[in-house]
């Protein structure tokens, strides 16, 4: 037997589905398994996120334009959805200024693999 | 995943109240599949826009009203509206240090790949002389100086496996599976693939530190 590839994109389009936000935070502790939230979110660089598919992955891209959100150093990144939170990721500060000259862009990709 | 018969266990257990019990094994099937949701990398750009004014066009003016000639007052070339930059990479982080690629996308194919990079069969295709070669995969302001890298595929003895730590500027060959420490550390890390005869590879999955 085997999981055949139409049933693992369906997980795919399943997980795609249900993602449907992205958020930056400020806090630079290292993500844990039991994590429910950014642990400083910024509620204002909450933005819809939008998804790209293919075989067994599906990428989201988040993009955060120059005249929103607020001015901090941005050190976190949430994937979520108004109920339920599905990744935290933690990196290297980046500076950034509402309306200053960048907007900020994250791809973040997800595989759905089988044995 | 590990599935047991849920209703015979129950079986099982109603005949044994009261009694001895019973010698009848349990019926288990042992499917030993997995489904995992690996993550892959996140990169983190930014880009320049070019929106305050002291960039765009002015009908008149005597710096801002020459287009794409003149420097602004902002001291970019001159853009008619809004203008948005290319981007600028910032951070890719992978999950664990691991970074894997399937070959369901070009993002981290780079221009010198004359490989096919084969997103219909979902594979890098090689013969003698071709080479494939990533962007960066790693970067988040820190120094690597390991590695061990690991391929999937067939005929993978043709290829030269060679890893950069610096961004691209060296690149140093290293043993499939075995752990290898840079001469040359760096902050980006990309890998390259140098044929020596044909095959294909359709996982690279680069572990470092």
């Amino acid at each position: 037997m085997v999981m055949l590839q139409e049933g693992l994109n369906r997980v795919r389009d399943l997980i795609s589905t249900d993602m449907t936000l992205g958020t930056l935070g400020a806090s630079g502790t290292a993500a844990a398994l039991t994590d429910t939230n950014l642990l400083l979110p910024l509620s204002a660089t909450q933005q819809s996120i939008t998804k790209t598919s293919t075989d067994r992955q599906v990428q989201i891209d988040y993009s955060l334009a120059s005249t929103s959100g607020t001015s901090r150093t941005f050190k976190e990144f949430k994937t979520h959805n108004a109920s339920y939170d599905f990744d935290r990721m933690v990196f290297t500060g980046i500076d950034f200024t509402v309306n200053g000259s960048d907007e900020v862009s994250i791809t973040k990709k997800y595989f759905i693999r089988g044995t | 995943m590990t599935y047991t018969s849920i209703q015979q266990d129950k079986l099982e257990i109603k005949d044994q109240l009261g009694r001895a019990p019973s010698t009848t094994t349990i019926g288990v099937w042992g499917m030993n599949e997995d489904v995992v949701i690996e993550e892959l990398s996140e990169v983190v750009n930014l880009r320049k826009i070019y929106s305050s004014g002291t960039d765009s066009f002015i009908l008149g003016h005597p710096i801002n009203g020459i287009l794409g000639i003149a420097s602004g007052t902002g001291g970019n070339q001159i853009r008619l509206g809004d203008y948005r930059g290319s981007l600028r990479l910032q951070r890719v982080l992978n999950p664990n240090n691991v970074y894997r690629e399937y070959f369901r996308d070009t993002q981290f194919k780079h221009s010198n790949t004359n490989m096919t990079w084969d997103l219909t069969n979902y594979a890098l295709v090689f013969s003698s002389g071709s080479i494939g070669q990533s962007e960066i995969i790693a970067l988040n302001n820190e120094t690597y100086s390991s590695c061990i890298l690991n391929l999937s595929g067939t005929a993978l003895g043709n290829l030269t496996p060679k890893v950069s730590f610096n961004g691209g500027v060296n690149f140093e060959t290293v043993t499939l599976g075995t752990p290898y420490n840079a001469t040359n550390t760096g902050t980006a890390i990309m890998w390259r693939l140098e044929a020596t005869g044909s095959g294909t590879c359709t996982k690279v999955q680069l572990e470092y530190s």
